[in-house]
């Protein structure tokens, strides 16, 4: 098993059936409407949907959630550009020297070099991923149950680490993640647990619910307190960029491909920490670095280069070992999960018409977006200025609809509602919600995983040290923590306060 | 709770409570130690773990006193805007079941775009119309969701 031209060949003549084109292309639409709007980022967007994508087969559901994660992360640069509002935490670089390009007239070339430089960036991303993917589900073929938890274990302690300086709250979040988890049922025994005696709790909390709540409705609370300011729309002129603007780019691209891709492999390095990364080493590379924050049109191709270069290396470890890298991520593994497909290697081997038909939908999607972003760019922008006081509800309507079609419970509606009110005072006090996220998802497998090695080494816990890919695994999770104590000591280590937003 | 050092104080005696209700919680759970996982052991882990950081992290907070870095707090105004908005919420899901969703989800839009934008009385009106017929007749009836209906009407 390893790359095949035929499957990849099979991927595209299922990708391009009528009913998948049309679904990617939905799910382009939605994904880019996502990313526009303020409010509502990616996690949330697709959180939303999930649960009403059940009458989907499998394959253009998935095809559709994954437009819906790259689309929005084309649309997140349009506001930041035209309005200064980024869209996502992961366009705020391109905000820094997009405005300013859009103040001094240039937006069209500005909007177009995004568009440009995702598509680029998101193509050269799709080959790594097309040829490492089925390079590392071989590789995972060997894991057992010990070498899963390990892994898992790397995956959580690395979103720890990356919290930056708050590393302290990124445990804390991540205990409270693995908490709302823990309560309901035992996944082995079916035993009631933590549930206080209440029949409703004993159903569980669904990370759906989390995952909505503390994304789009501490977010709405968010804009609600801030009471959403009325913004004026910059016009767009003369959209193609110039050969030379390209020309200057094409180091860009490329640069930050390699930055966004390769970083985007590890858990806990969301687009929201890689593109700060991407354009601090555009600066660091230019000739003359002053020009950056004042309309270096470098300053936005780094930037959504390296947004979507990450966004498709999520899909690796997604694809191949099974493991989320970022809250939209979880999602989509749910998402997965939901459709009785168990992502990791045998997800190769038993159902490869469907990962490559989702991985060839993705290159058509990308040629979707450029055509959808680049001629409609008005059309985007003039909708990214909806007033806020009118979005806000119809974001709480979409959210309770989601949250109550996934069991078609209340229940995971008010769970929704008070992880609302949970990430709203995280939110306000510091706390990083991602590993937050990442646990309540990963904390079936993880505990699953732990019940199965410790049933194969007769409860001895020294089984995660003894099997070398395992023990691998704990040593690079300790490194990670070392890592951030370290860098916490130090108080000087780079901030990753981006990290706290949405990806 | 004025600055982030107050604030972790604050949360710090949160946590503490919350893993002292989450250990006892999980004393009380039933099982046996046959198991290799026994079924009280991730919870005591989860609760220690939010008891220790809690304590750590007030005690951090208490530690640090002079570097304040103030939170920006809701106004007075953005209080009122926010516990409305909020409490629209909750009568939105308590309602649901029995006034059903499409009625209840057109009666929340409406009500919560009129309460944050007072001019936009048509624009309110009508987004609430549009929700509730469009949630009836695409979610319900097309897509075949098991949305509630509405216990008042349908029984």
């Amino acid at each position: 098993m390893g790359f095949s031209w035929d499957y990849l060949l099979q991927g595209f003549a299922i990708a391009l059936t009528f009913q998948n084109l049309f679904w990617a292309l939905v799910g382009c639409f939605i994904g880019t409407l996502v990313g526009v709007l303020p409010g509502i980022g990616p996690s949330s967007g697709i959180a939303i949907l999930l649960p009403l994508t059940t009458f989907l087969p499998p394959t253009p559901a998935i095809i559709m959630m994954a437009a819906i994660y790259y689309g929005a992360m084309y649309g997140g640069s349009t506001t930041a550009i035209v309005v200064n509002i980024p869209g996502e935490a992961s366009s705020v670089p391109t905000a820094l020297d997009g405005y300013e390009m859009a103040k001094q007239g240039n937006a069209g070339p500005a909007l177009a070099i995004a568009a440009i430089s995702s598509f680029v960036a998101g193509t050269l991303s799709l080959v790594g991923l097309t040829f490492f993917a089925p390079l590392c589900a071989n590789f995972a073929l060997a894991f057992g149950p010990a070498e899963y938890f390990a892994l898992m274990l790397m995956g959580l302690s690395l979103v720890i680490s990356l919290s930056g300086r708050a590393l302290l709250k990124g445990v804390i979040s991540m205990s409270l993640g693995l908490l709302a988890a823990l309560i309901g049922q035992n996944p082995l025994t079916g035993a009631a647990r933590l549930t206080f005696g209440s029949i409703d709790l004993m159903a569980g909390v669904n990370f759906i619910s989390v995952i909505v709540g503390v994304f789009a409705i501490s977010e709405v609370m968010l804009n609600i307190e801030a009471s959403a300011k009325a913004v004026s729309l910059v016009g767009i002129r003369n959209l193609m960029p110039t050969w030379d603007d390209i020309k200057r780019c094409s180091g860009a691209m490329v640069r930050s491909t390699g930055v966004g891709f390769f970083l985007g492999l590890l858990p806990g390095c969301a687009p929201s920490v890689t593109t700060f990364v991407a354009y601090d080493l555009e600066k660091r590379v230019a000739k003359d670095p002053d020009r950056f924050g004042k309309g270096a049109i470098e300053g936005v191709a780094a930037p959504e280069g390296a947004n979507n270069a990450t966004s498709t290396a999520g899909f690796v470890p997604l694809f191949s070992f099974g493991l989320p890298t970022a809250p939209s991520m979880a999602v989509l593994l749910g998402g997965l999960m939901m459709y009785g497909l168990q992502p990791g290697p045998m997800l190769f081997k038993n159902n490869p018409q469907f990962v490559w038909a989702v991985i060839a939908s993705m290159y058509i999607g990308n040629v979707m977006l450029l055509i959808l972003n680049l001629p409609m760019v008005g059309m985007w922008a003039r909708i990214a200025i909806i007033p806020f006081p009118v979005l806000a509800p119809l974001i709480i309507f979409c959210s309770v609809l989601g949250t109550y079609s996934i069991r078609f419970l209340l229940f995971d509606v008010w769970v929704m509602f008070v992880f609302g009110l949970i990430g709203y005072f995280m939110r306000k006090l510091g706390f990083p919600i991602a590993p937050l996220v990442l646990a309540s998802v990963l904390a079936q497998m993880l505990e699953t995983s732990l019940q199965q090695s410790l049933l194969i080494s007769q409860g001895s816990p020294l089984i995660f040290f003894t099997r070398p890919i395992s023990l691998v695994f704990m040593i690079l999770s300790a490194l990670s923590i070392i890592w951030g104590i370290w860098v916490q000591l130090k108080k000087k280590g780079v901030e990753f306060a981006a990290a706290e937003g949405e990806e | 709770m004025k600055t982030q050092r107050s604030a972790d104080i604050a949360s710090g005696c949160f946590l503490i409570l919350l893993g002292i209700v989450v250990l006892i919680a999980a004393s009380q759970i039933r099982g046996g130690m046959e198991e290799r996982l026994p079924p009280r052991t991730l919870p005591y882990i989860v609760g220690t773990t939010i008891l220790a950081c809690g304590a750590l992290l007030a005690l951090k907070a208490r530690r640090s006193a002079g570097t304040e870095t103030p939170i920006t707090w809701p106004t007075r105004k953005a209080m009122i805007r926010m516990a409305i908005s909020l409490l629209a919420i909750l009568a939105y899901i308590a309602v649901m079941t029995p006034l059903g969703f499409p009625l209840s989800s057109g009666l929340y839009v409406a009500f919560s775009i009129w309460y944050l934008k007072r001019s936009a009385v048509l624009t309110a009106l009508m987004s609430g119309i549009v929700t509730g017929v469009l949630s009836y007749f695409v979610f319900i009836r097309l897509l075949e969701l098991s949305l509630p209906l509405g216990t008042l009407f349908f029984d």
